[in-house]
């Protein structure tokens, strides 16, 4: 299977290193629209063909997949081209930049009989995986309530996202640099609290930021439970975390270092319950840090193993034909939830 | 005496138009003085123009273009009219990928915008870790082939050595353009101290690798000359490293910085040959363990580091070449930096 990528940044090389550990595909072709980005890619990762213009290489190449690593404002034609030339696509997030633009994309996906997957990557990790399976195997019981908490300091001398000479492609969208966290926190609720019914929101800027707002809290009503999801551009600290809060269980994943926690109803000696809790956490943590060390030494990043993931039951489902790692409707529920996470006229 | 070359015509000295790209970096501002303390005019271009120094913007020889080469707009119309182009702009410190985006793709977006310019000779701010230092011997010099597999070596080496690459590759395509490649060593200087050529500095303890081998430095203010010289010289070489005269040891280099800056630690020397085995011991457990994929710590890197191995470092191509002199002598580069010596 020839795969093929467009986009020679950052993002791309953590493609292609998830790309290598999937068999029987052939990462055939990348393109750019600076020649010497795609070729330096290609020389690099020993990709054979590099191209500057993406009608070419779909037209030279004809890749079964494409995946979109460009920026955002061009996902929706690169990907809609892609889809009517005959590729599955997997696309970076968000998929698109609003639910008119995905809803062409679906339509010509359907008609095609092509997928189309946004990479929701935290999703897919291992640790959020087992709380889902945990979820669905009515071990933990119903969900009640979701956490999705983020702090990370976009405001720090050297983040992209505050360099004035090269804006960031996200500071055009309407919530500046949080819009790029936006899609993360939309799929992780999706995935615990079903559609949502009802957003609140809030924004906050702090005077002299270099980006527009510093803070994002929202409270989100969905189908099966409700959620609650914080992020601060400005917090000299970086965690992203998730909590999910169960009728029989509460379950704790740090989605940077992955690892999962659980606390459940004490049984046996009430008086060791909280020694038995550290010891389970402690261990939690210390593999969390050896796994973390590992896969750094494999020379890749923890927190990319929700693509990886992601990127294997991809290409599983299309050697067998089964189902695919998320559905249209399921994009479209997230898409949909991130319009209504960006700030609107008085609403920021 | 000022060597022939373009600064000179048969009328008497003519004054050049250079545009520099970086100015307002630490190469580039040195640089931009160089040229303008020769009597040349700059158009200087900056990415901030809050970084612009105030001194610059009442000296009627010097005009500004604030922009990114990774999104240049005007380019062209803020290269016209100028007729040597000194390209200093690249990231030094950067995540792998904005290495390749500024360095690379930058320099790729600056040709975009020469065809139909009146610029004649390109310099280019090269490096030195180009080279394949892993498997030099003796003395490195512009023969010292580069390096061919640059990756592993660093996103900065190999987004430097694809800079020239495709600055070669334009260069060919337009035959009259002249492109001299400058290759500075480490430039340091007041604000850029260079000490991580000397090891691992740090607080209680400075280990000191390859404590009596020869660094490959630069003053900043030496640097800046060989670019003049490149610009200006009638028949430069294509390649040139740029190195001053002074045969400075790690060990010398640390001991002035603490003693003109007071700084307290214990030097410890490590013959190259400990960390050398340690970093090919450690990349032969990573093999085995992750495969070819494995990645150690720079130090343990032994192609990053190649940089301290005890080689021997000449400039004499600098000078027969571009007929460079050193401007500024190690003391008054050691003041200037460190502060005056103590005691």
């Amino acid at each position: 299977m020839r795969v093929a990528l467009v986009g020679a940044g950052a993002i791309a090389r953590e493609h292609i290193k998830a790309l290598r550990n999937v068999k029987g595909i052939e990462i055939a072709a990348i393109a750019d629209h600076l020649s010497s980005l795609s070729e330096v890619m290609a020389d690099e990762f020993c990709i054979p063909q590099h191209f500057s213009d993406l009608t070419e290489m779909l037209a030279s190449v004809q890749p079964a997949v494409l995946h979109v690593t460009t920026p955002v404002a061009s996902h929706f034609p690169i990907a809609a081209q892609a889809l009517a030339s005959g590729c599955h696509v997997l696309v970076e997030k968000p998929v698109t930049r609003s639910t008119a633009e995905f809803d062409q994309l679906r339509a010509i996906a359907e008609s095609s009989a092509k997928l189309l997957i946004e990479n929701q990557n935290y999703l897919h990790g291992g640790a959020v995986q087992a709380l889902l399976a945990a979820v669905e195997s009515g071990e933990f019981g119903d969900v009640r309530h979701v956490e999705v908490r983020a702090c990370m300091d976009l405001t720090a001398n050297g983040s992209p996202f505050a360099d004035r000479a090269f804006p960031h492609p996200s500071l055009r969208e309407p919530g500046g640099a949080i819009s790029d966290f936006l899609p993360h926190f939309a799929y992780l609720c999706h995935a615990f609290t079903g559609p949502a019914r009802s957003v609140w929101k809030r924004y906050r800027e702090i005077p002299g930021s270099p980006v527009p707002y510093d803070e994002f809290a929202a409270d989100v009503t969905g189908e099966r439970a409700t959620a609650s999801v914080f992020f601060s551009a400005s917090i000299q600290a970086s965690l992203f975390e998730l909590r999910v809060y169960c009728a029989q269980a509460v379950a704790e994943v740090d989605l940077l270092e992955p690892r999962l926690s659980c606390w459940r109803p004490a049984s046996g000696t009430a008086g060791l319950a909280p020694l038995k809790a550290s010891f389970r956490e402690a261990k939690a943590r210390i593999g969390a840090g050896l796994g973390g060390l590992r896969t750094r030494l494999r020379g890749q990043y923890p927190a990319m193993d929700g693509m990886r993931g992601l990127i294997q039951k991809l290409y599983a489902s299309l050697a067998t034909g089964g189902p695919p790692p998320m559905s249209l409707d399921d994009i479209a529920a997230c898409v949909r939830l991130v319009e209504e996470f960006q700030p609107r006229d008085g609403s920021a | 005496m000022r060597p022939a070359g373009r600064g000179i015509s048969a009328a008497g000295w003519v004054r050049l138009r250079v545009f520099i790209t970086g100015a307002s970096g630490f190469l580039g501002r040195a640089t931009v003085a160089a040229f303008l303390g020769h009597g040349h005019t700059v158009r200087a271009m900056v990415r901030d123009s809050e970084r612009i120094p105030s001194v610059w913007k009442s000296n009627p020889d010097i005009q500004f273009y604030v922009g990114d080469l990774r999104r240049p707009t005007g380019l062209p119309e803020a290269i016209a009219g100028c007729d040597t182009l000194v390209h200093l702009a690249a990231a030094v410190i950067a995540p792998d990928a904005a290495h390749y985006a500024i360095t690379v793709g930058g320099t790729e977006n600056l040709l975009r915008a020469l065809p139909g310019s009146s610029v004649q000779r390109l310099v280019l701010a090269g490096s030195m870790s180009v080279y394949n230092w892993s498997d030099a011997r003796g003395t490195l010099t512009e023969a010292t082939p580069v390096e061919e597999r640059p990756y592993v070596a660093g996103a900065y080496a190999s987004a430097k050595l694809w800079q020239e690459r495709i600055l070669v590759r334009a260069q060919r395509e337009h035959p009259s353009w002249e492109l001299v490649i400058l290759r500075p060593g480490v430039i340091w200087g007041p604000g850029n101290e260079g000490l991580f050529m000397a090891g691992l500095p740090g607080n209680k303890l400075h280990l000191v690798i390859g404590p009596s081998r020869q660094m490959p430095m630069t003053f900043i203010d030496n640097c800046a000359e060989a670019f003049v010289l490149a610009a200006t010289h009638a028949a430069p070489p294509p390649v040139v490293n740029v190195l001053d005269d002074d045969v400075l040891t790690p060990w010398r280099f640390l001991g002035e910085y603490q003693r003109r800056r007071g700084a307290g630690g214990r030097r410890v020397p490590v013959p190259f040959l400990l960390p050398w085995i340690a970093a090919h011991s450690a990349t032969a457990i990573s093999r085995a363990c992750f495969g070819p994929g494995g990645k150690l710590p720079s130090i343990l890197m032994p192609k990053r580091l190649a940089i301290y191995k005890p080689l021997r470092f000449s400039n004499a191509l600098l000078k027969s070449g571009l007929g460079w002199r050193q401007p500024v002598d190690l003391g008054t580069a050691l003041t200037r930096t460190f502060g005056p010596p103590v005691g």
